[in-house]
Protein backbone atom coordinates (compact mmCIF):
# COMPACT_ATOMS: atom_id res chain seq x y z
CA UNK A 1 0.00 0.00 0.00
CA UNK A 2 2.62 2.48 0.98
CA UNK A 3 6.19 2.53 -0.03
CA UNK A 4 7.54 3.18 3.46
CA UNK A 5 8.73 -0.10 4.81
CA UNK A 6 9.16 -1.12 8.39
CA UNK A 7 11.82 -3.85 8.44
CA UNK A 8 11.23 -4.74 12.10
CA UNK A 9 7.58 -5.46 11.46
CA UNK A 10 8.34 -7.83 8.62
CA UNK A 11 10.60 -9.98 10.73
CA UNK A 12 8.17 -10.43 13.57
CA UNK A 13 5.09 -11.17 11.52
CA UNK A 14 6.71 -13.92 9.51
CA UNK A 15 5.38 -17.40 10.36
CA UNK A 16 3.56 -16.13 13.40
CA UNK A 17 0.32 -17.26 14.96
CA UNK A 18 -2.27 -14.60 15.62
CA UNK A 19 -3.82 -15.07 19.00
CA UNK A 20 -6.77 -12.97 20.02
CA UNK A 21 -9.84 -12.89 22.16
CA UNK A 22 -13.41 -12.84 20.93
CA UNK A 23 -13.77 -9.30 22.23
CA UNK A 24 -10.78 -8.09 20.24
CA UNK A 25 -11.99 -9.93 17.19
CA UNK A 26 -15.41 -8.32 17.33
CA UNK A 27 -13.85 -4.93 17.96
CA UNK A 28 -11.52 -5.40 15.03
CA UNK A 29 -14.34 -6.41 12.72
CA UNK A 30 -16.36 -3.43 13.87
CA UNK A 31 -13.64 -0.88 13.40
CA UNK A 32 -12.63 -2.13 10.00
CA UNK A 33 -16.10 -1.84 8.51
CA UNK A 34 -17.49 1.38 9.85
CA UNK A 35 -20.25 2.29 7.48
CA UNK A 36 -21.12 5.95 7.72
CA UNK A 37 -24.56 7.32 7.08
CA UNK A 38 -24.75 9.76 4.20
CA UNK A 39 -25.90 12.56 6.43
CA UNK A 40 -24.86 16.18 6.25
CA UNK A 41 -26.40 19.55 5.89
CA UNK A 42 -24.08 22.34 4.86
CA UNK A 43 -20.47 23.20 4.11
CA UNK A 44 -19.12 20.40 6.29
CA UNK A 45 -20.80 17.89 4.03
CA UNK A 46 -18.91 19.30 1.05
CA UNK A 47 -15.69 18.36 2.82
CA UNK A 48 -17.17 15.02 3.80
CA UNK A 49 -18.24 14.38 0.21
CA UNK A 50 -14.70 14.95 -0.98
CA UNK A 51 -13.74 11.96 1.17
CA UNK A 52 -15.89 9.75 -1.01
CA UNK A 53 -13.89 10.85 -4.06
CA UNK A 54 -10.64 9.36 -5.19
CA UNK A 55 -8.15 11.72 -3.61
CA UNK A 56 -9.13 11.12 0.02
CA UNK A 57 -10.55 7.71 -0.65
CA UNK A 58 -12.16 6.61 2.61
CA UNK A 59 -13.02 3.18 1.29
CA UNK A 60 -9.44 2.42 2.29
CA UNK A 61 -10.68 2.39 5.87
CA UNK A 62 -13.68 0.21 5.09
CA UNK A 63 -16.03 3.15 5.18
CA UNK A 64 -18.76 2.56 2.67
CA UNK A 65 -21.31 5.36 2.57
CA UNK A 66 -24.79 4.11 3.29
CA UNK A 67 -27.97 5.93 2.47
CA UNK A 68 -30.13 4.00 4.88
CA UNK A 69 -29.67 4.44 8.64
CA UNK A 70 -30.53 0.79 9.15
CA UNK A 71 -27.28 -0.23 7.48
CA UNK A 72 -25.05 2.41 9.03
CA UNK A 73 -22.75 2.18 12.04
CA UNK A 74 -21.43 5.69 12.12
CA UNK A 75 -23.03 9.07 11.71
CA UNK A 76 -20.88 12.09 10.97
CA UNK A 77 -23.09 14.99 11.93
CA UNK A 78 -21.75 17.33 9.28
CA UNK A 79 -23.14 20.80 9.19
CA UNK A 80 -25.32 22.97 11.34
CA UNK A 81 -28.07 21.16 13.19
CA UNK A 82 -31.04 23.46 13.43
CA UNK A 83 -33.96 22.97 15.71
CA UNK A 84 -35.97 21.89 12.69
CA UNK A 85 -33.38 19.28 11.75
CA UNK A 86 -32.88 18.03 15.31
CA UNK A 87 -35.88 15.64 15.50
CA UNK A 88 -34.89 14.12 12.16
CA UNK A 89 -31.31 13.66 13.34
CA UNK A 90 -32.42 11.97 16.56
CA UNK A 91 -34.75 9.75 14.57
CA UNK A 92 -31.98 8.83 12.14
CA UNK A 93 -29.72 8.04 15.07
CA UNK A 94 -32.33 5.88 16.73
CA UNK A 95 -32.95 3.96 13.54
CA UNK A 96 -29.32 2.94 13.34
CA UNK A 97 -28.56 -0.53 14.71
CA UNK A 98 -26.27 -1.09 17.66
CA UNK A 99 -23.32 -0.52 17.95
CA UNK A 100 -23.45 3.01 16.62
CA UNK A 101 -20.95 5.80 16.78
CA UNK A 102 -21.19 9.54 16.33
CA UNK A 103 -18.54 11.99 15.19
CA UNK A 104 -19.53 15.61 15.74
CA UNK A 105 -17.93 17.32 12.76
CA UNK A 106 -17.37 21.03 12.62
CA UNK A 107 -17.78 23.85 15.08
CA UNK A 108 -21.53 24.06 14.52
CA UNK A 109 -22.18 20.57 15.80
CA UNK A 110 -19.73 20.70 18.70
CA UNK A 111 -20.95 23.87 20.35
CA UNK A 112 -22.99 25.81 17.83
CA UNK A 113 -19.87 27.55 16.57
CA UNK A 114 -20.50 30.87 14.92
CA UNK A 115 -24.20 30.60 15.72
CA UNK A 116 -23.64 29.91 19.40
CA UNK A 117 -24.12 33.50 20.53
CA UNK A 118 -27.31 34.92 19.12
CA UNK A 119 -29.05 32.38 16.92
CA UNK A 120 -32.66 31.47 17.53
CA UNK A 121 -32.65 28.22 15.61
CA UNK A 122 -29.32 26.45 16.06
CA UNK A 123 -28.90 23.56 18.43
CA UNK A 124 -25.87 24.41 20.59
CA UNK A 125 -23.94 21.24 20.16
CA UNK A 126 -25.20 17.97 18.82
CA UNK A 127 -24.26 16.25 22.09
CA UNK A 128 -27.38 17.74 23.58
CA UNK A 129 -29.29 15.37 21.30
CA UNK A 130 -27.19 12.26 20.79
CA UNK A 131 -24.08 10.89 22.54
CA UNK A 132 -20.93 11.89 20.68
CA UNK A 133 -17.78 9.79 20.53
CA UNK A 134 -15.30 12.05 18.76
CA UNK A 135 -15.38 15.81 18.45
CA UNK A 136 -13.82 17.18 15.29
CA UNK A 137 -13.28 20.94 15.31
CA UNK A 138 -12.84 23.10 12.26
CA UNK A 139 -15.03 25.29 10.14
CA UNK A 140 -15.11 23.13 8.06
CA UNK A 141 -12.37 20.60 8.90
CA UNK A 142 -9.98 19.42 6.23
CA UNK A 143 -10.72 16.02 4.72
CA UNK A 144 -7.52 14.78 6.33
CA UNK A 145 -8.82 15.92 9.69
CA UNK A 146 -11.93 13.82 9.15
CA UNK A 147 -9.76 10.79 8.46
CA UNK A 148 -7.85 11.62 11.62
CA UNK A 149 -11.11 11.69 13.59
CA UNK A 150 -12.06 8.34 12.09
CA UNK A 151 -8.66 6.97 13.14
CA UNK A 152 -9.28 8.18 16.66
CA UNK A 153 -12.74 6.61 16.63
CA UNK A 154 -11.20 3.34 15.48
CA UNK A 155 -8.78 3.60 18.37
CA UNK A 156 -11.70 4.07 20.72
CA UNK A 157 -13.57 1.10 19.28
CA UNK A 158 -10.51 -1.13 19.58
CA UNK A 159 -10.37 -0.43 23.32
CA UNK A 160 -14.01 -1.26 23.93
CA UNK A 161 -15.03 -4.05 26.26
CA UNK A 162 -18.29 -5.73 25.42
CA UNK A 163 -19.95 -5.72 28.86
CA UNK A 164 -19.10 -2.10 29.54
CA UNK A 165 -20.51 -1.10 26.21
CA UNK A 166 -23.82 -2.81 26.81
CA UNK A 167 -24.24 -1.24 30.23
CA UNK A 168 -23.27 2.23 29.04
CA UNK A 169 -25.66 2.10 26.13
CA UNK A 170 -28.67 1.40 28.30
CA UNK A 171 -28.37 4.50 30.41
CA UNK A 172 -27.55 8.08 29.48
CA UNK A 173 -28.68 7.80 25.93
CA UNK A 174 -29.29 11.46 25.47
CA UNK A 175 -26.43 13.24 27.16
CA UNK A 176 -22.72 12.74 27.33
CA UNK A 177 -21.80 12.45 30.96
CA UNK A 178 -18.34 13.87 30.50
CA UNK A 179 -19.46 17.43 30.92
CA UNK A 180 -17.73 18.86 33.90
CA UNK A 181 -20.46 21.27 34.78
CA UNK A 182 -20.60 22.49 38.32
CA UNK A 183 -24.17 22.24 39.47
CA UNK A 184 -24.76 25.23 41.67
CA UNK A 185 -27.82 26.45 43.42
CA UNK A 186 -30.59 27.93 41.37
CA UNK A 187 -30.34 31.63 40.84
CA UNK A 188 -34.05 32.00 40.21
CA UNK A 189 -35.04 32.76 43.75
CA UNK A 190 -37.41 35.54 42.89
CA UNK A 191 -35.53 38.02 45.06
CA UNK A 192 -33.53 40.04 42.60
CA UNK A 193 -31.19 42.76 43.63
CA UNK A 194 -32.20 42.99 47.21
CA UNK A 195 -29.04 44.78 48.11
CA UNK A 196 -29.59 47.39 45.42
CA UNK A 197 -33.22 48.32 45.74
CA UNK A 198 -35.31 48.98 48.74
CA UNK A 199 -37.61 46.16 49.74
CA UNK A 200 -41.24 46.44 48.84
CA UNK A 201 -43.22 45.06 51.73
CA UNK A 202 -45.89 43.42 49.57
CA UNK A 203 -43.69 41.40 47.14
CA UNK A 204 -41.45 39.90 49.77
CA UNK A 205 -44.30 38.03 51.40
CA UNK A 206 -45.42 36.25 48.22
CA UNK A 207 -43.66 32.89 48.01
CA UNK A 208 -41.66 32.41 44.85
CA UNK A 209 -43.50 29.21 43.91
CA UNK A 210 -46.61 31.09 42.91
CA UNK A 211 -44.85 32.71 39.97
CA UNK A 212 -44.22 29.44 38.21
CA UNK B 1 -34.04 1.99 -56.19
CA UNK B 2 -32.54 5.46 -55.62
CA UNK B 3 -34.17 5.61 -52.19
CA UNK B 4 -32.65 2.30 -51.24
CA UNK B 5 -29.14 3.39 -52.35
CA UNK B 6 -29.35 6.69 -50.46
CA UNK B 7 -30.62 4.88 -47.39
CA UNK B 8 -27.66 2.49 -47.58
CA UNK B 9 -25.21 5.40 -47.92
CA UNK B 10 -26.85 7.14 -45.00
CA UNK B 11 -26.64 4.03 -42.87
CA UNK B 12 -22.95 3.49 -43.65
CA UNK B 13 -22.20 7.13 -42.79
CA UNK B 14 -23.95 6.72 -39.45
CA UNK B 15 -21.97 3.56 -38.77
CA UNK B 16 -18.68 5.31 -39.48
CA UNK B 17 -19.70 8.23 -37.24
CA UNK B 18 -20.70 5.93 -34.41
CA UNK B 19 -17.41 4.05 -34.70
CA UNK B 20 -15.53 7.35 -34.55
CA UNK B 21 -17.39 8.42 -31.42
CA UNK B 22 -16.69 5.10 -29.75
CA UNK B 23 -13.04 5.47 -30.69
CA UNK B 24 -12.92 8.97 -29.21
CA UNK B 25 -14.47 7.73 -26.01
CA UNK B 26 -12.00 4.89 -25.70
CA UNK B 27 -9.00 7.15 -26.33
CA UNK B 28 -10.06 9.21 -23.29
CA UNK B 29 -10.43 6.04 -21.25
CA UNK B 30 -7.05 4.78 -22.40
CA UNK B 31 -5.37 8.09 -21.67
CA UNK B 32 -6.73 7.84 -18.11
CA UNK B 33 -5.30 4.36 -17.81
CA UNK B 34 -1.87 5.95 -18.20
CA UNK B 35 -2.34 8.21 -15.18
CA UNK B 36 -0.98 7.55 -11.72
CA UNK B 37 -3.41 7.06 -8.84
CA UNK B 38 -4.35 10.33 -7.18
CA UNK B 39 -5.23 8.86 -3.80
CA UNK B 40 -3.25 10.25 -0.89
CA UNK B 41 -2.61 7.51 1.64
CA UNK B 42 -3.32 9.94 4.42
CA UNK B 43 -1.49 8.91 7.59
CA UNK B 44 1.60 7.98 5.59
CA UNK B 45 1.41 10.70 2.99
CA UNK B 46 0.29 14.22 3.67
CA UNK B 47 -0.35 17.20 1.48
CA UNK B 48 1.76 20.20 2.34
CA UNK B 49 -0.73 22.82 3.45
CA UNK B 50 -0.89 25.96 1.42
CA UNK B 51 1.05 28.99 2.52
CA UNK B 52 -1.87 30.81 4.09
CA UNK B 53 -3.61 27.79 5.50
CA UNK B 54 -5.63 28.61 8.59
CA UNK B 55 -5.04 25.91 11.15
CA UNK B 56 -4.82 25.98 14.91
CA UNK B 57 -4.03 29.37 16.37
CA UNK B 58 -0.64 29.86 18.00
CA UNK B 59 -0.35 32.36 20.80
CA UNK B 60 2.69 33.95 22.35
CA UNK B 61 2.01 34.86 25.94
CA UNK B 62 4.88 37.29 26.41
CA UNK B 63 4.02 39.42 23.42
CA UNK B 64 0.39 39.95 24.35
CA UNK B 65 -0.51 43.35 25.77
CA UNK B 66 -4.08 42.37 26.74
CA UNK B 67 -5.63 44.97 24.46
CA UNK B 68 -8.58 42.68 23.68
CA UNK B 69 -8.61 43.61 20.01
CA UNK B 70 -8.89 39.91 19.20
CA UNK B 71 -12.09 39.73 21.23
CA UNK B 72 -13.55 42.74 19.45
CA UNK B 73 -12.83 41.57 15.92
CA UNK B 74 -13.92 38.00 16.63
CA UNK B 75 -17.37 37.32 15.17
CA UNK B 76 -18.38 35.51 18.34
CA UNK B 77 -16.14 37.30 20.89
CA UNK B 78 -14.38 34.04 21.56
CA UNK B 79 -10.89 34.64 23.07
CA UNK B 80 -10.98 34.84 26.83
CA UNK B 81 -8.46 37.47 27.96
CA UNK B 82 -7.98 37.55 31.70
CA UNK B 83 -5.90 40.52 32.79
CA UNK B 84 -5.27 42.64 35.85
CA UNK B 85 -4.41 46.31 35.85
CA UNK B 86 -1.12 46.89 37.64
CA UNK B 87 -1.31 50.45 38.88
CA UNK B 88 2.35 50.78 39.84
CA UNK B 89 3.63 50.09 36.33
CA UNK B 90 0.43 51.40 34.67
CA UNK B 91 0.10 48.36 32.49
CA UNK B 92 -2.32 45.53 32.05
CA UNK B 93 -0.81 42.26 33.07
CA UNK B 94 -2.10 39.21 31.27
CA UNK B 95 -3.03 36.35 33.56
CA UNK B 96 -4.76 33.86 31.31
CA UNK B 97 -5.70 33.57 27.67
CA UNK B 98 -7.77 30.84 26.11
CA UNK B 99 -9.52 30.03 22.85
CA UNK B 100 -12.11 27.29 22.58
CA UNK B 101 -11.52 25.51 19.28
CA UNK B 102 -14.89 23.85 19.54
CA UNK B 103 -16.39 27.26 18.80
CA UNK B 104 -13.61 28.93 16.79
CA UNK B 105 -14.35 29.16 13.08
CA UNK B 106 -10.71 29.81 12.11
CA UNK B 107 -11.56 33.02 10.28
CA UNK B 108 -8.23 34.61 11.19
CA UNK B 109 -9.58 38.01 12.15
CA UNK B 110 -7.74 37.98 15.46
CA UNK B 111 -4.45 37.23 13.70
CA UNK B 112 -5.12 39.97 11.21
CA UNK B 113 -5.77 42.65 13.80
CA UNK B 114 -3.39 41.70 16.61
CA UNK B 115 -1.19 44.80 17.11
CA UNK B 116 1.78 42.90 18.51
CA UNK B 117 1.52 39.85 16.23
CA UNK B 118 1.27 37.54 19.18
CA UNK B 119 -1.31 35.43 17.40
CA UNK B 120 -0.49 33.36 14.34
CA UNK B 121 -1.86 30.46 12.38
CA UNK B 122 -0.16 27.09 12.38
CA UNK B 123 -0.61 24.30 9.90
CA UNK B 124 -1.95 21.91 12.51
CA UNK B 125 -5.43 20.61 11.80
CA UNK B 126 -5.68 17.26 13.55
CA UNK B 127 -7.49 18.53 16.62
CA UNK B 128 -10.20 15.94 17.17
CA UNK B 129 -10.72 14.77 20.75
CA UNK B 130 -12.95 12.45 22.72
CA UNK B 131 -14.10 15.21 25.05
CA UNK B 132 -15.22 18.60 23.88
CA UNK B 133 -13.79 20.35 26.92
CA UNK B 134 -10.32 19.36 25.81
CA UNK B 135 -10.79 21.67 22.85
CA UNK B 136 -10.64 24.68 25.13
CA UNK B 137 -6.97 25.58 24.77
CA UNK B 138 -5.33 27.79 27.37
CA UNK B 139 -2.22 29.86 26.82
CA UNK B 140 0.12 26.92 27.39
CA UNK B 141 -1.66 24.70 24.87
CA UNK B 142 -1.89 27.60 22.45
CA UNK B 143 1.83 28.26 22.78
CA UNK B 144 2.84 24.80 21.61
CA UNK B 145 4.32 24.68 18.16
CA UNK B 146 3.24 21.76 15.99
CA UNK B 147 5.77 19.48 14.36
CA UNK B 148 6.08 20.38 10.72
CA UNK B 149 4.99 17.76 8.23
CA UNK B 150 8.22 18.19 6.31
CA UNK B 151 10.34 17.41 9.37
CA UNK B 152 8.51 14.17 10.12
CA UNK B 153 10.52 11.58 8.23
CA UNK B 154 7.92 8.82 8.55
CA UNK B 155 5.49 10.84 6.47
CA UNK B 156 5.93 11.42 2.81
CA UNK B 157 4.81 14.89 1.85
CA UNK B 158 3.05 15.68 -1.36
CA UNK B 159 2.93 19.08 -2.93
CA UNK B 160 -0.09 19.73 -5.06
CA UNK B 161 0.31 22.34 -7.73
CA UNK B 162 -2.75 24.21 -8.75
CA UNK B 163 -2.88 25.83 -12.12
Amino acid sequence: MNSIEFPLLDQTTKNSVISTTLNDLSNWSRLSSLWPLLYGTSCCFIEFASLIGSRFDFDRYGLVPRSSPRQADLILTAGTVTMKMAPSLVRLYEQMPEPKYVIAMGACTITGGMFSTDSYSTVRGVDKLIPVDVYLPGCPPKPEAIIDAITKLRKKISREIYENQMSSQRENRCFTTNHKFHIGYSTHTGNYGQELFYQLPSTSEIPSDTFF
Amino acid sequence: MFLMVSGFINYSQQTVRAARYIGQGFTITLSHANRLPVTIQYPYEKIISSERFRGRIHFEFDKCIACEVCVRVCPIDLPVVDWKLETDIRKKQLLNYSIDFGICIFCGNCIEYCPTNCLSMTEEYELSTYDRHELNYNQIALGRLPVSVIDDYTIRTIQIKFN
